[in-house]
């Protein structure tokens, strides 16, 4: 992905399985890049430890700290023996200037990660469960690549499990599930282990914009 | 290949809100306005292109939709980048990436915490109390190695902090309980850490196995155990073992009168209630767990089925 990075070998560090990099809350001054293994983001919410991301090498994390020199907003925890470059701000900036490949990958992953945030905020505020819970079937779909809509049957494999569905929707897990379990026997989706089949995707979209048509006339009384 | 320069007529439409582009725009001449929807007013909102200012940069680098209309209001000339085209432009241009890094984890932030508050998270915004929290949470979760190092990083930053006491005291907490913890896994005995995340991943059956397993042991402690005795009521409850689960909450309000979690007891003994078909109970315990319930969520599913519940009884 980076092909000049060797000159950076001398800030590799190494992390054990289940190693804490960061907490959140820690005053971060690092940032860090993955030459091998994975780590995971975790928060604690509301009581529960939530997994918000799985991060493979040549990604990055722990960058928002070194721009804005505020706390961590979330955990890091390696989930095998991880080797990490650590930058701080000084070898950040020369990281960045050398390298604006790695500048462009980070704007592209903030990018990413600002439009996820602001359609997790739509679907938080809207207020009808079951709207909420096809909503976040439309955003996981959204982080899909493109189909060719020629060929677009509607069908979508979404990569996620019913606590994963949960946590994007704000809603409990045991409420999640009986709504999952509702739209399973309206045989609008299929529900496995660690993904859920999604059989028409255009009909969740009418579904979520009749809900918020619904919102929009109670809340305009 | 150079940016195409494109001319607009005025009230013509560069992109709408939910086009997918793939192009990023610097308005060269004229005025182009973005129109879009404020997230936190539901008010729209339209933002004025300064010339020479980057537009669609987010949607075209990101591979998403437009969030935001651009109208253009007088004719005006607009260069037009492929991805590509924008990254060669800023490769040239480390000022710029380091400007845009910064404008973009602004609004990252930003929004972060908008979403932050709308899950009534209860993050704390004290970074100190925050980090402590964490420690404390690991430990009560019975994973000690976290906990461990999160209170050593605590003492690290803050060695003369408000909540000082409190770490040492958990980490000699912490001392006393890992030899006994020790023995537990000799013994296959899970923790209380490994058997919630198995509730969490909907493992009912196997997370009650292992908290049967490990009340009945010495490593639990006396401050695990009013938690234990509830998630085994919860499991109860999630294998549709109603009677069985209204008995085991009705026991623990009984033995533990000032539970710290009653609000959750007296809500799942509501829906236990309810499942049985005793209504009264059901109303009862919901109506009492709603004015407790610190979890919204919760809190409103409980108040969703208070209205069903006396719905029922007009038909």
């Amino acid at each position: 992905m980076f092909e000049d990075l060797a000159v950076f070998n001398r800030f590799a560090c190494t992390f054990q399985k289940e190693e804490v990099i960061f907490f959140e809350h820690e005053p971060g001054d690092r940032f860090y890049l993955i030459q091998k293994g994975r780590v995971k983001i975790v928060k604690i919410i509301g009581n529960l430890e939530k997994i918000i991301d799985i991060l493979n090498p040549g990604e990055f994390f722990g960058e928002m700290a070194i721009l804005e020199e505020a706390p961590r907003t979330a955990s890091i925890i390696a989930l095998e023996e991880c080797t990490l470059l650590e930058f701080n701000r000084e070898n950040f900036a020369t990281l960045v200037e050398g390298n604006p490949q790695i500048g462009i990958s980070l704007l592209k992953i903030f990018a990413r990660r600002i439009y996820d945030q602001k359609r997790r905020f739509q679907i938080l505020t809207l207020n009808d469960l079951e709207g909420k819970v096809a909503d976040v079937f439309l955003l996981l779909s959204e982080m899909l690549p493109p189909v060719d809509s020629f060929d677009d049957t509607g069908e979508r494999v979404l990569e996620a499990t019913i606590s994963d569905i949960a946590h994007w929707a704000g809603i409990p897990t045991d409420e999640c599930s009986r709504i999952l379990h509702h739209f399973q026997e309206n045989r609008k989706i299929e529900i496995e282990p660690h993904r859920i089949k999604v059989k028409n995707i255009n009909e969740m979209k009418r579904f979520v914009s009749s809900k918020w048509r619904l919102q929009e006339m109670k809340d305009s009384g | 290949m150079p940016p195409k320069a494109v001319t607009y007529n005025s009230n013509s439409i560069v992109y709408f809100k939910g086009d997918r582009s793939g192009y990023v725009y610097v308005l060269k001449s004229g005025q182009i306005s973005l129109s879009y929807t404020d997230l936190q007013t539901g008010q729209e909102v339209h933002d004025l292109i300064k010339t020479g200012e980057f537009f669609g940069v987010k949607a075209a680098l990101g591979g998403y939709i437009h969030d935001e209309t651009a109208t253009v209001l007088v004719e005006s000339q607009v260069l037009q980048f492929s991805v590509a085209e924008f990254e060669e432009l800023v490769s040239r241009n480390k000022r710029l990436i380091s400007k845009m890094l910064r404008v973009f984890s602004t609004q990252l932030r930003r929004i972060h915490n908008q979403v932050q508050d709308l899950m009534a998270s209860e993050t704390s915004a004290d970074p100190e109390l925050g980090l402590f929290e964490v420690g404390r949470y690991y430990q009560k979760e019975g994973d000690p190695l976290k906990a461990r190092a999160a209170f050593e990083k605590y003492l690290s930053y803050y060695p003369r902090g408000t909540y000082v006491a409190g770490v040492q005291k958990a980490m000699n907490e912490l001392t006393t309980s890992s030899s006994k913890r020790q023995t537990a896994l000799e013994e296959d005995i899970p923790s209380l850490f490994i058997c919630r995340k198995k509730m969490d991943r909907g493992e009912y059956q196997d997370a009650y196995k292992g908290l049967s397993l490990l009340y009945r042991h010495p490593s639990l402690t006396d401050e695990e155990k009013p938690e234990t005795e509830m998630l085994l009521g919860i499991c109860l409850f999630q294998l549709n073992m109603f009677k069985d689960a209204a008995a085991q909450f009705t026991s623990l309000v009984k033995k533990y009168p000032r539970h710290g979690q009653l609000d959750v007891i007296c809500y799942y003994l509501g829906l236990s209630y309810r499942e049985m078909g005793d209504r009264e109970k059901a109303l009862g315990f919901l109506t009492k767990s709603v004015t407790m319930l610190r979890d919204n969520q919760k809190k409103g599913r409980a108040s969703e089925i208070l209205q069903e519940l006396k719905a029922e009884a007009h038909v």
